[in-house]
C-alpha cells in the first residue's frame, strides 16, 4: 500500500468504516511506515484532545429557561394563527371525503402532502359554509342577475322598435332568429340587430 | 418519550414535546452554538431560533436522518445566517474581535487555560473549518455523515477537516504541545 492511499483513508479507519481487508492492510502498511505511523498517532491524540477539551469547555453551559417559554410561547401563536388561516384552507380543500390527517398524508399516487400544523382530521362541507363560499355565491349571482336582465331588456327595446315600425308605417317584418329580422318592403333597412338598424 | 413520539407530538403541537426535546436536545443543541458562534447569549438565541423553526418546519421533516441530526442542520443553516448578519453589520471590527493566541507565549498553561486557548484558536478559524471541527469532534460524526450534513463529497470533507485541524494546531501555542503524540 502507498502513504497517499493510507493517509487518505485515514478518518475512514478511525471511524471503523473500512472493510476488514481495507483494515489490515493499513495496518501492515503503519507497522512498515513510520511517517504514516505518526500520522494516525497524531490524529488519535489530536482526537482525544479536542474530544476533552470541547468537553471541558462547555460542560457548565445549560439552555437558559426563557428559551423554552418563549418556544412554548411561540407555538400558542402558531396555533392561533393556524386557527386564522383555517376557513381559508377549508375552501380550498373542503370534501365529501377525509383529506387530512394532521400530518403528512399519502395520496394514491404515492406523494406525500404536506399539512398544516394541527390540521382537524375531518372537514365536512355539511358544517358551517365557509364565508369564502358564500362570497364567491354572491358574486355569481350578480353577475348571472346582470347578464340574463340585461338581456331580457334588450329584447323588449328590439321587439317595442318593431311594434313601434309596423304600427306607424306599412312595414312587416319576419323573424329569421331571435334577434335579426327583415322588413319585407323596405329593402334598405332589410336587417335589424338588437334594436338598431343596419343599412344595407 | 423516543425519538417517533416526539416528532409525532410535535405534529400535533403538544407542548410536552417541546419540554422533551428541551431536555434531551437543549444543552446539546447549546454548547454545539457555541462553538459555532464563539458567545454564549447568540449561542441561546441560536438555539431559540432553532426549536421555533423546527416547530415551523416539523411537517417537513421526513424522517430520513435522526431527529437531531436534523435539527443540528437547522442550526448550522442558522449560525451561518447570524454570521453573514454579523459580517455586514460589524464588518469593521472583525480583527479585534478575533485575536488569535500568540504562538510565543510563554506562561503556565494548565486544561482551562489550554481549553481556553482552543476556544479562541477555534473562533479563529474560518467558517468552513470551525464547523468541520465541531461536527468531528464534539458532535462526533464519522466523514461520511458529516458529508451528507454538510452536503459535500466525502473526498472534500476529509480535505477539509485535514486542512482544518491543521490551522487549528498552529493556531494553538507552542509550548501547550496536546496535539502531539
Amino acid at each position: 500500500m502507498q502513504c497517499a492511499k493510507c493517509q487518505d483513508q485515514l478518518y475512514e479507519y478511525f471511524d471503523g468504516t473500512l472493510t476488514p481487508s481495507q483494515r489490515e492492510s493499513i495496518r501492515e502498511h503503519l507497522a512498515q511506515c513510520p511517517a504514516c505511523f505518526s500520522a494516525f498517532e497524531q490524529e488519535r491524540q489530536f482526537s482525544k484532545s479536542m474530544i476533552g477539551l470541547l468537553e471541558q469547555q462547555s460542560r457548565d453551559l445549560r439552555l437558559a429557561p426563557q428559551i423554552r417559554e418563549n418556544v412554548l410561547a411561540r407555538l400558542q401563536e402558531l396555533k392561533q394563527e393556524n386557527q386564522i388561516s383555517e376557513s381559508r384552507r377549508r375552501f380550498l380543500t373542503y370534501s365529501f371525503k377525509k383529506v387530512g390527517t394532521g400530518s403528512l398524508s399519502v395520496r394514491p399516487n404515492g406523494k406525500t402532502r404536506r399539512n398544516r400544523l394541527l390540521r382537524p382530521t375531518r372537514i365536512s362541507i355539511f358544517g358551517r359554509l365557509p364565508q369564502e363560499i358564500l362570497k364567491i355565491a354572491a358574486g355569481i349571482a350578480i353577475l348571472l342577475a346582470g347578464f340574463y336582465g340585461g338581456n331580457i331588456l334588450w329584447k323588449k327595446r328590439a321587439t317595442d322598435i318593431r311594434t313601434r315600425l309596423e304600427r306607424e308605417t306599412d312595414w312587416h317584418y319576419i323573424m329569421v332568429s331571435s334577434r335579426t329580422c327583415y322588413f319585407l318592403n323596405q329593402p334598405e333597412l332589410q336587417l335589424m340587430h338588437g334594436g338598431k338598424y343596419h343599412e344595407n | 418519550m423516543n425519538d417517533p413520539d416526539i416528532i409525532a407530538a410535535l405534529k400535533q403541537g403538544q407542548a410536552s414535546a417541546i419540554d422533551e426535546i428541551i431536555h434531551i436536545y437543549g444543552d446539546r443543541l447549546l454548547r454545539s452554538a457555541f462553538f459555532l458562534c464563539g458567545n454564549q447569549t447568540e449561542a441561546q438565541d441560536l438555539v431559540q431560533d432553532t426549536l421555533i423553526q423546527v416547530l415551523q418546519s416539523i411537517q417537513t421533516f421526513r424522517g430520513e436522518s435522526s431527529l437531531y441530526a436534523w435539527m443540528h442542520g437547522i442550526l448550522l443553516n442558522l449560525s451561518r445566517r447570524l454570521r453573514r448578519q454579523n459580517r455586514l453589520e460589524y464588518n469593521n471590527d472583525l480583527p479585534n474581535q478575533m485575536e488569535a493566541p500568540r504562538p510565543a507565549e510563554t506562561e503556565r498553561l494548565d486544561l482551562k487555560t489550554a481549553s481556553s486557548a482552543m476556544r479562541k484558536a477555534l473562533q479563529a478559524l474560518s467558517p468552513p473549518h470551525r464547523e468541520i471541527i465541531v461536527l468531528r469532534y464534539f458532535e462526533a460524526m464519522k466523514i461520511e455523515e458529516i458529508a451528507r450534513h454538510l452536503r459535500i463529497s466525502k473526498g472534500t470533507a476529509k480535505s477539509r477537516l485535514h486542512y482544518a485541524t491543521q490551522c487549528l494546531r498552529n493556531l494553538m501555542p507552542a509550548n501547550l504541545n496536546l496535539f502531539r503524540s
